[in-house]
């Protein structure tokens, strides 16, 4: 029994060591847009570790990636809901279906938006940008790991600010980008 | 087994007030609400902030605590002593070494990096409190970023006493959208929550509520275009310590004589240090 017992303690205090040290770079990467941070995966999911961070008991999140999510909604207590109610919506392109319903907010309470984190191969291809908003100092190019249209559907929720989405993008390299509905996005 | 819990909250607190810190930083100058946890400080003390440096903090870190620019201050040294206790982090006085720096009312003198966090202690996170007491209708006034109350105040004390009466706590715009209290810091440290390199973040702890400023970020006191913001002048006075000029100073009041001390005493040890080091040299 006291085995058992001790075999889970570890396994949690695991899992929030990994949550403290995956947050610091989320926090990063949506404080200076178009930045690239590094994260630690669980179970070599980028996804996973970072619903492991973000999701508890009073959060919905939806997914649209073939993984199986029981064990994350038993271990974080986080419920599954649809792409229009869904806080955190974990997604792998094509995602323009759920970029369009997904929730903004409202102008009283605009926190109540939805957050998106899409994974991807990497950031060395996309969609050339020039960035500008709070967290970028002047002006920074960079290259959007998403579609063109997408890019417009993003711009689209956010044109009515405070409302809007913020977006993550999780690459296979361990790596996390932010890009919060405050950063103008001019593809180059 | 008791499982010891790292800094002190638990997981899932701290997963919440860890999710209203993203949404902070993506609104800025937004009023976050969060279920403000009890802590083993009294409400008003700090709480905010202390919630947001323990849900920030990982074992390589080092805090910095201080309290109107001294890090000996019982406030400052008793969350400082908590933080250190229930997390094992190092801690520092040195704001070049320092991670995460908790603060009460000053923004250390010595330059922020990128790589640093700068966390305010808040009493009063509402900005409309001084003319606007109900609390529906401020949320109201945000979401309509109708502001007209206070520059009305601005008006009446700008056309009756030629400035605003407001000496700290001075209402600013983040990024031409919402207006927020900076909480009581100095006129002095305005310009200076402008671009700032660094991420900053403010709890209170007590009014349940947080917000942010995230780097780079525009941020410009109420003003009328063609009034200065005038902040608290030290022109001609120096620090009767290290004898610094152009910072903020603090003003002590003996018997018949007036005396100026720098007000950030890290800055002030570091001044001393300095000279002594070029003396010796």
């Amino acid at each position: 029994m006291n085995e058992n017992q001790n075999a889970i303690n570890k396994r949690h205090g695991d899992i929030e060591r990994l949550n403290r040290i995956n947050f610091r770079p989320i926090l990063q990467a949506i404080s200076r847009p178009g930045s690239l941070h590094s994260i630690e995966f669980h179970d070599n999911s980028g996804i996973l570790a970072t619903a492991m961070l973000l999701l508890y008991p009073s959060i919905y999140f939806y997914s649209n990636i073939d993984i199986s999510w029981d064990l994350i909604a038993a271990v974080t207590g986080a419920s599954q809901g649809g792409s229009n109610t869904a806080d955190y919506l974990f997604c792998r392109e094509p995602c323009l279906k759920e970029i369009e319903v997904a929730k903004t907010g409202d102008t009283e309470n605009p926190e109540k938006a939805s957050t998106l984190l899409i994974e991807v191969n990497n950031f060395s291809s996309g969609v050339d940008v020039q960035l500008s908003g709070p967290g970028i100092k002047n002006m920074k190019q960079c290259t959007l790991p998403i579609s063109k249209e997408l890019i417009t559907a993003r711009a689209e929720k956010n044109k009515s600010f405070p409302m809007g989405i913020d977006l993550f993008f999780l690459s296979s390299k361990k790596e996390i980008m932010g890009l919060p509905r405050t950063t103008k996005v001019e593809i180059l | 087994m008791i499982k010891r819990v790292f800094a002190f909250i638990d997981e899932d607190a701290k997963k919440e007030i860890r999710r209203n810190l993203l949404k902070a930083v993506a609104i800025p100058g937004y009023i976050v609400p969060f279920s403000s946890r009890e802590m083993p400080v009294a409400r008003g003390w700090g709480t905010g902030g202390l919630q947001i440096s323990l849900s920030l903090l990982q074992e390589d870190d080092c805090i910095k605590v201080t309290d109107q620019g001294c890090d000996g201050s019982v406030n400052a040294v008793n969350i400082r002593d908590f933080i250190t206790s229930v997390s094992g982090v190092k801690a520092t006085v040195n704001t070049r070494d320092a991670t995460i720096i908790q603060t009460r009312h000053r923004i250390p003198e010595h330059p922020l990096t990128e790589d640093q966090i700068l966390v305010f202690q808040v009493p009063y996170p509402e900005v409309l409190t001084m003319v606007e007491p109900d609390m529906a209708k401020q949320k109201q006034i945000h979401a309509d970023s109708d502001y007209s109350k206070l520059w009305v105040l601005l008006y009446e004390d700008t056309s009756q006493y030629g400035d605003s009466r407001i000496s700290n706590r001075y209402p600013v715009e983040i990024n031409s959208h919402y207006m927020m209290d900076p909480s009581p810091i100095p006129k002095y440290d305005i310009a200076r929550l402008n671009n700032s390199p660094a991420l900053q973040l403010f709890g209170a702890g007590r009014e349940k509520r947080l917000y942010a400023i995230p780097p780079y970020t525009r941020v410009t006191p109420l003003k009328f275009n063609d009034r200065p913001f005038i902040v608290e002048d030290f022109k001609g006075k120096s620090c009767k310590r290290c004898g610094a000029e152009g910072i903020f100073l603090d003003e002590i009041h003996t018997t018949g004589s007036v005396h100026y001390f720098c007000s950030d005493t890290e800055f002030c040890d570091n001044k001393l240090k300095e000279a002594k080091d070029a003396i010796e040299r």
